[in-house]
C-alpha cells in the first residue's frame, strides 16, 4: 500500500496511527500541500491511500479503518461507524476552522471556542465511564478522533482548560497519548516539530464544507444581537449540561397521564407470539458442595438481576436453574459421609435452595438433574446423535480394581505424585506441587475404597465426533457473535478452543451414579457428567412443565441468555451447542453468554477446605440483610476482571454508597413530606432548574437501561447512585427546610422541591428492585407506591400526584461497624492466615473521614467555596501573577474536596484502594518524571516535548492519588475505578 | 441536495423494513434512529448501514475490507460534499468528479450495487431530473450509471424515473 501525503497533515495521523499500531508497511511519498494526485477528486484533498487492489481511497476514516481491518484488528460496530461519521461530518466542519485560526493565524472568535466546546461536550459524555470509545480494544474511532483533537489540545489558545473541564476527554486522550503508536505516528507526521508542523498543511488543504443550516444559523447569529453572549457565560461550575430538546422531552415524560401495566406472572410460563420471548438459565451448581460468595454472584444472582430486569421491562421472561447431582464427586462425597448417592444429593439440593431462597433469588423454577427427565431427554439426544453418525468408538486405557470390580475414575484412585514423589496424590491432582496427572502415571497406585493395588485395563468408550461438527457450530457462532451478548472472555476462549482444533470428547464414564448409556454393549457406564448436564437446563424445564417444547425447541421466537463462571464456558459455547445442533432436532441453542471473571476473598482464593472466604449459609449467620450482600457482590460483580471481596470495602460501600447517599436522600425526602405537609404529595410547579434536574436524571435512566439491557450490571447501579446524588445535591441547593419556614411562595416551593424528590425515591425503589428486591418492596411501602409504577420505561413519569399519601418513613440501612466486619474478617479467614491480616490492617484507615454527610459543614463549605471562586476570578481578571493565581486554585480544589466529603458524595470507591507498594513507587516515578520535566525547561527543548512529558507526570500523580486512597476527583472526576494498582 | 429524512425512509423501504422512526437533532441537523434497548443512533451513513445490516443484506456493504472501506467512504462523500455543496459550480464539480470516476466502472464499488450507489443516485435524483439532454450527454458515464441504478428491481418504483437517450443525440459540433 502507498500512503500519499504532504508534510505535517492532520488526517495523515490517523493512517500512520493505524499503520504503526498494526504493524502494516506503508510506502510513503511525500507531495507538495497543494499538488493534484492521480486517483484524487477535484479537490487536492489529501492524504490519499493506494490500496494494492488498485483502489484508491480517498478518505483517511475509511483507510484508517481498513488498515486495522486488514489487520484483523477491527472493532465490527455500528458504534465505530457513527464515531467516524461524527468526526467527519460534525466535528471537522467546527474544529478545522478553529485549528485553522489557532494554529495558522494565532487568534480565535469566542463563537468558534464555543462551537468546539458544544462538540467536546458530547464526546465527553460518551466517554463517561468508559476508557475507550467502543469496546475494550483501541478502534479507529479512538485512532480518529484522537488525531483530530490532538492539534487542538496541544495548542496553547482557548481550549487550554479542556483537561480539567472534559475529565473524561482528558482521562481518555492522556492514555492514548502514551500509546508507543500513537506516539510514533504523531512523531512520523510532524517529523519531531510539534504541532507547529501542522500549520502548512492546515492552510493549505481545502476546509471541510459546513452543513448548510449551519451557515444559515451563522447569518441568524451574525445580524441578531451579540449581546446574548454575554447575558450567557460560560458557567464553570457545572460539567454536566442538558440541552434543550433532553429537557423538552423529560418534561413531557414527566407530564404523561399513562404508563404500561406490569404484566402479571402465571405459571407455567410459555412464549407467546410477538413478545420478547427470553430463556435465561443459570449454571448449574455441583450439588457437593456448599456455594461460596464467587458461585453466587458468578451466575444465580448475576442471572436473577438480569431475569428480574426483564419481568420489569414487561418482557416474557422464563428463570430456571437446578443442581447438577451427577458424576464421580457426588460418588465421593457419598462414601465419605456414609450416605447414597441420591441421599447426598436430597441433602444438597435442599442446601442450596435454601441458601438461594434466602438471597432472593427468583427462579420460576429450580430443578434437578437426577430425574427420570434428564435420562429420557439425555438418551433421545444420544440416540439422535448416534444415528446421524456423530458418535464413535475409541479405547481408552484406565486403572481397574478387581476386588471393586470396577474401572475406576480419576479421584479413586491415590498414589504417589510422578513428578514430586509426594505419597498422598490423588488420580487427577498432585496437592503438593499443583500439577495435573493421569491417573495412570501414580506410582504405587491404591484404589480408594478397597486399597487394592489397580492394574491397568483397556476400556471401550464413546466419543462426540466434534472435528465433523465444527463447520456447523462455527457458522452459528459466526451469527450469535454478531447478534447475541457475549462477554468478552466468552468469545475469546470459545474462539480459542476452535482455533486450537476440536478433538473428539469422550461422553461415557464408567461410574454407577449418572444417566445411563442406552446403547447395547455399554450398558454398564452412564454418561460423562459435561454430556449431560447441560441436558439438565431442558429436563429441569421438563419437569416445571409437560409443554417444554414450546421453549426448548422454538429458536425462532426464543432467546437463550446463559450465565456461568468463565471456567464452564467451553461446555456451553462448544460441546453443548455442538451436542444440540448434531442431534438436529430444532433445539433452541445459546444466543446470549454472559460470562464472569472470579472473585477472590479478601487476599486469596475461597476454599472451603481450608475455611477461608465466606460460603452460603455463612453470609446469612453474619446479621448483614440479604439484600446488602446482593448489592455489595454485584457492585464488585467480577465483569471484566477478576475482583475481591473485602470486608473493610463492604463496610465502607455500605456505609457510604447506601447509608449515607442513597438511604439520606430517600429517607430525607419522605420525612420532609411527612412531616411538614402531613404526607401528602404537594403540587409540582417545574422551574427551570427542576426541568434540567428531570433532563439529567433521564439521562442516567437511559444509561442504566442500556446497561442492564447489555447485561453490564456492575456499571448499572452506578448510575442509580448517580440519581440519588443528584437528588441530595438539589435538596441541598434549595433548602426546603429553611423555606418550609418562609412565606406562602416559599412554602409551595417546598412543597414542589420535597415532592419531586419523593417521585424520585419512587423511581429508584422500581430501578433498585433488580438488585435490592426487599429494600426496594421497604421504599415502595413507604412512599406507598402505586402498583403500575413496577414497569422501567426510559422515561420518569411523575407517578406520586399531588395529593397522594405516603406511608411511615423509616431508615432503610443500618451503619456496619468496622469493628464488627473485623470480627468477621477474622472469623472466615481460616488458619494460618495471620501473617496477611498483619499486612493487610492498615488498608481501611484513610477512607473514614470521607464517609459522613454533615449538612452543616457542607453549607459552611459551601459558602467557602463561593467565597474562594470569587478570589480567584478577581486575581485572573487583575492578572495577578501565576503562583499567586495558583495558589489560590490549590486552595479552591482542596475546599470543594473538603465540601464533597460533607456532602456525602463518595469518590467512587477511590478510597479504599490505598496501596502502600503501588504508592511508593510511584511517589519514586514521580519525582523522577518531575526531574524530566525541569530538565527539559531548563533545557528549552520544544514546547510539545515538555508538554508530553507534563501529562505523563500529572497522569502519574493521578495514579499515585489513587494509590494513597485520595480522592483523585480533583484531577479525574467521576471515573471508573479500573483497578490498575499492580 | 435531498432530505435525509426521507432518504433513509426510502431506503428502509427498499430493504423491507415495515417502517422507521427517524427523528433529526434540531441543532445539528443530524438524523436519529432509536434502536432496540432505547439506543439512539445517529448519522445518516451509520443509520443506513444499520439498516442494510438488519435486512441481512451485507451486500451492500461490501464483502471484503476493501469494499468494505470503498463503501464507507462514498458514504462520507456524500455527507460531507454531495449534501452540503453550496453553490451551481460546486455542485457541477461534484457531478464531473463522480463522472470521470465511473470512466471505467459499472458500479462506485467494484462489479455490483452497494449503499454507496443508492444513496448517491437518491442524493442526486433531484439534480439529475433538471438537467437537459445536451448536460445528461455530457456526463456520459455517469448517467449510464444513473440510468443503470434506477432500474434495479426494487429501486425504480420509488422514485420518478429520470429519462436518458439511449443513442447520442448531440455531435460533437453541439458542445
Amino acid at each position: 500500500m502507498k500512503l500519499i501525503s504532504d508534510a505535517g497533515n492532520i488526517h495523515t495521523l490517523k493512517i500512520a496511527i493505524a499503520s504503526e499500531l498494526t504493524g502494516t508497511h506503508l510506502q510513503y511519498e511525500e507531495v507538495k500541500h497543494d499538488e493534484k494526485v492521480a486517483g484524487a477528486l477535484t479537490q487536492n484533498k489529501l492524504p490519499i491511500l493506494e490500496v494494492d487492489t488498485g483502489l484508491t481511497l480517498f478518505s483517511a476514516n475509511a483507510a484508517c479503518r481498513y488498515i486495522l481491518c486488514k489487520a484483523g484488528q477491527d472493532v465490527d460496530s455500528l458504534m465505530v461507524d457513527q464515531w467516524l461519521e461524527w468526526e467527519a461530518a460534525e466535528l471537522q466542519p467546527v474544529l478545522w476552522p478553529y485549528l485553522v485560526s489557532s494554529v495558522g493565524q494565532g487568534k480565535v472568535e469566542s463563537k468558534q471556542v464555543q462551537a468546539v466546546k458544544g462538540l467536546l461536550a458530547h464526546l465527553d459524555d460518551a466517554l463517561h465511564l468508559k476508557e475507550l470509545i467502543v469496546r475494550d480494544q483501541i478502534s479507529a474511532a479512538d485512532i480518529v478522533l484522537w488525531s483530530a483533537l490532538f492539534p487542538a489540545f496541544f495548542d496553547i489558545a482557548a481550549l487550554q482548560d479542556w483537561s480539567s473541564q472534559y475529565l473524561n476527554i482528558s482521562r481518555w486522550f492522556n492514555k492514548l497519548s502514551q500509546h508507543p503508536a500513537f506516539q510514533k505516528g504523531f512523531t512520523m507526521v510532524t517529523s519531531g516539530k510539534g504541532v507547529s508542523a501542522f500549520k502548512a498543511s492546515l492552510l493549505a488543504q481545502p476546509v471541510p464544507l459546513p452543513a448548510i443550516w449551519d451557515t444559515k444559523k451563522l447569518k441568524m447569529t451574525l445580524t441578531g444581537s451579540g449581546d446574548k453572549e454575554k447575558t450567557e457565560p460560560p458557567s464553570e461550575e457545572k460539567s454536566v449540561s442538558v440541552t434543550a430538546e433532553e429537557t423538552k422531552a423529560a418534561v413531557a415524560a414527566w407530564k404523561q397521564m399513562t404508563t404500561p401495566t406490569p404484566v402479571q406472572r402465571t405459571h407455567p410460563i410459555l412464549p407467546q407470539e410477538g413478545k420478547r420471548n427470553i430463556l435465561i438459565t443459570s449454571a448449574l451448581p455441583y450439588v457437593n458442595n456448599v456455594p461460596h460468595l464467587g458461585n453466587i454472584i458468578g451466575c444465580v444472582l448475576s442471572a436473577d438481576v438480569y431475569a428480574r430486569f426483564c419481568r420489569l421491562r414487561n418482557y416474557n421472561i422464563l428463570y430456571i436453574s437446578g443442581t447438577d447431582e451427577y458424576g464421580t464427586a457426588t460418588e465421593t462425597k457419598a462414601l465419605e459421609e456414609g450416605l447414597t448417592p441420591q441421599q447426598i444429593c436430597d441433602k444438597y439440593n435442599k442446601l442450596h435452595s435454601e441458601i438461594y431462597e434466602w438471597f432472593n433469588i427468583d427462579f420460576d423454577y429450580f430443578g434437578r438433574t437426577s430425574t427420570t427427565q434428564q435420562t429420557e431427554i439425555s438418551q433421545d439426544i444420544f440416540w439422535k446423535l448416534y444415528e446421524k453418525g456423530f458418535v464413535i468408538t475409541d479405547t481408552v486405557e484406565q486403572l481397574h480394581c478387581a476386588k471393586c470390580d470396577r474401572f475406576l475414575a480419576d479421584r479413586f484412585v491415590e498414589g504417589t505424585c510422578p513428578l514430586c514423589a509426594y505419597e498422598d496424590a490423588r488420580g487427577d491432582q498432585c496437592d503438593k506441587c499443583g500439577k495435573l496427572i493421569n491417573a495412570t502415571e501414580l506410582k504405587n497406585p491404591k484404589c480408594k475404597v478397597c486399597k487394592t493395588t489397580p492394574e491397568i485395563k483397556t476400556s471401550e468408550h464413546l466419543f462426540l465426533d466434534l472435528p465433523k461438527l465444527e463447520p456447523t457450530l462455527s457458522s452459528y457462532l459466526d451469527k450469535q457473535f454478531e447478534d447475541g451478548i457475549w462477554t468478552q472472555n466468552a468469545k475469546v476462549i470459545t474462539k480459542s478452543w476452535i482455533r486450537d482444533g476440536l478433538k473428539p470428547r469422550c461422553i461415557t464414564r464408567d461410574l454407577k451414579w449418572g444417566t445411563p448409556v442406552p446403547l447395547e454393549g455399554f450398558t454398564d457406564k452412564v454418561f460423562y457428567v459435561w454430556f449431560d448436564a447441560p441436558i439438565g437446563y431442558i429436563s429441569i424445564m421438563a419437569n416445571y412443565t409437560d409443554k417444554w417444547k414450546q421453549w426448548w425447541k422454538n429458536p425462532q421466537q426464543v432467546q437463550l441468555y446463559n450465565f456461568m463462571a468463565k471456567d464452564n464456558v467451553p461446555f456451553h459455547s462448544v460441546i453443548f451447542p455442538c451436542t444440540l445442533l448434531g442431534a438436529d432436532d430444532n433445539f433452541t441453542i445459546v444466543n446470549h453468554l454472559s460470562a464472569c471473571e472470579y472473585l477472590n476473598y479478601e487476599d486469596g482464593k475461597f476454599s472451603k477446605s481450608r475455611g477461608i472466604g465466606v460460603f452460603g449459609n455463612n453470609a446469612q449467620e453474619t446479621g448483614v440483610p440479604a439484600d446488602i450482600w446482593r448489592f455489595y457482590l454485584l457492585f464488585i460483580r467480577p465483569e471484566s476482571q477478576d475482583s475481591t471481596f473485602a470486608w473493610e470495602d463492604f463496610v465502607l460501600k455500605n456505609n457510604s454508597e447506601l447509608l449515607n447517599n442513597l438511604g439520606n436522600f430517600i429517607n430525607r425526602a419522605l420525612m420532609f413530606v411527612a412531616n411538614s405537609f402531613g404526607g401528602q404529595v404537594q403540587e409540582i410547579t417545574l422551574t427551570s432548574e427542576d426541568e434540567e434536574l428531570l433532563a439529567l436524571i433521564t439521562r442516567d435512566l437511559k444509561a442504566y437501561v442500556d446497561c442492564l439491557e447489555k447485561i453490564k450490571l456492575r456499571e448499572g447501579i452506578t448510575h442509580i447512585l448517580n440519581i440519588s446524588r443528584l437528588g441530595n445535591q438539589y435538596m441541598q441547593a434549595n433548602k426546603p427546610w429553611e423555606l418550609v419556614k418562609g412565606d406562602a411562595a416559599q412554602k409551595s416551593r417546598a412543597g414542589t422541591v420535597v415532592s419531586l424528590s419523593a417521585n424520585i425515591a419512587c423511581l429508584l425503589s422500581v430501578l433498585l428492585q433488580p438488585y435490592m428486591p426487599q429494600v426496594s418492596a421497604t421504599i415502595q411501602m413507604q412512599v406507598n407506591a402505586p402498583k403500575e409504577c413496577n414497569v422501567i420505561t426510559e422515561k420518569f413519569v411523575c407517578l406520586l400526584k399531588p395529593g397522594h399519601k405516603i406511608g411511615t418513613p423509616q431508615p432503610l440501612f443500618k451503619k456496619m461497624d468496622p469493628k464488627e466486619a473485623e470480627a468477621h474478617k477474622k472469623k472466615f479467614a481460616g488458619q494460618g492466615d495471620d501473617s496477611k491480616k498483619a499486612t493487610s490492617g492498615g488498608k481501611g484507615k484513610g477512607p473514614a473521614a470521607a464517609v459522613a454527610a454533615n449538612p452543616a459543614e457542607a453549607e459552611r463549605l459551601t459558602a467557602e467555596v463561593a467565597k474562594q471562586g470569587d478570589a480567584v476570578r478577581q486575581l485572573k481578571a487583575s492578572k495577578a501573577d501565576k503562583t499567586t493565581i495558583d495558589a489560590a486554585v490549590a486552595v479552591l480544589l482542596d475546599l470543594k474536596k473538603q465540601l464533597s466529603a460533607a456532602q456525602g458524595q463518595n469518590s467512587h470507591g477511590h478510597s479504599n484502594t490505598a496501596d502502600p507498594a503501588a504508592a511508593e513507587r510511584l511517589t519514586a516515578e514521580v519525582t523522577k518524571q518531575g526531574d524530566v520535566v525541569r530538565q527539559l525547561k531548563a533545557s528549552k527543548a520544544d514546547k510539545s516535548s515538555i508538554d508530553e512529558a507534563v501529562a505523563v507526570l500529572l497522569d502519574l500523580k493521578k495514579q499515585l492519588a489513587l494509590a494513597q486512597g485520595q480522592n483523585p476527583t480533583d484531577v479525574q472526576g467521576s471515573g471508573k475505578k479500573k483497578g490498575k494498582k499492580k | 441536495m435531498a432530505g435525509m429524512k426521507t432518504d433513509i425512509e426510502v431506503l428502509a423501504a427498499y430493504l423491507g423494513h415495515s417502517s422507521v422512526d427517524v427523528d433529526i437533532d434540531d441543532k445539528q441537523k443530524v438524523p436519529l434512529l432509536g434502536v432496540d434497548g432505547g439506543f439512539k443512533l445517529r448519522g445518516f451513513g451509520t443509520i443506513c448501514k444499520y439498516l442494510a445490516k438488519q435486512a441481512k443484506r451485507l451486500d451492500l456493504l461490501g464483502n471484503q475490507p476493501e469494499a468494505q472501506a470503498a463503501v464507507s467512504q462514498w458514504l462520507e462523500y456524500r455527507i460531507t460534499q454531495v449534501d452540503r455543496c453550496g453553490t451551481d459550480k460546486d455542485k457541477q464539480c461534484i457531478l464531473e468528479d463522480i463522472n470521470r470516476f465511473l470512466q471505467k466502472r459499472v458500479y462506485l464499488v467494484e462489479y455490483q450495487p452497494t449503499l454507496a450507489d443508492l444513496l448517491l443516485y437518491y442524493s442526486l435524483h433531484s439534480v439529475m431530473t433538471e438537467l437537459t439532454f445536451l448536460e445528461k450527454q455530457k456526463l456520459m458515464h455517469l448517467s449510464r450509471w444513473f440510468n443503470q441504478v434506477q432500474h434495479l428491481p426494487g429501486i425504480y418504483q420509488t422514485l420518478p424515473v429520470v429519462p436518458f437517450q439511449r443513442n447520442r443525440i448531440y455531435g460533437h459540433s453541439a458542445h
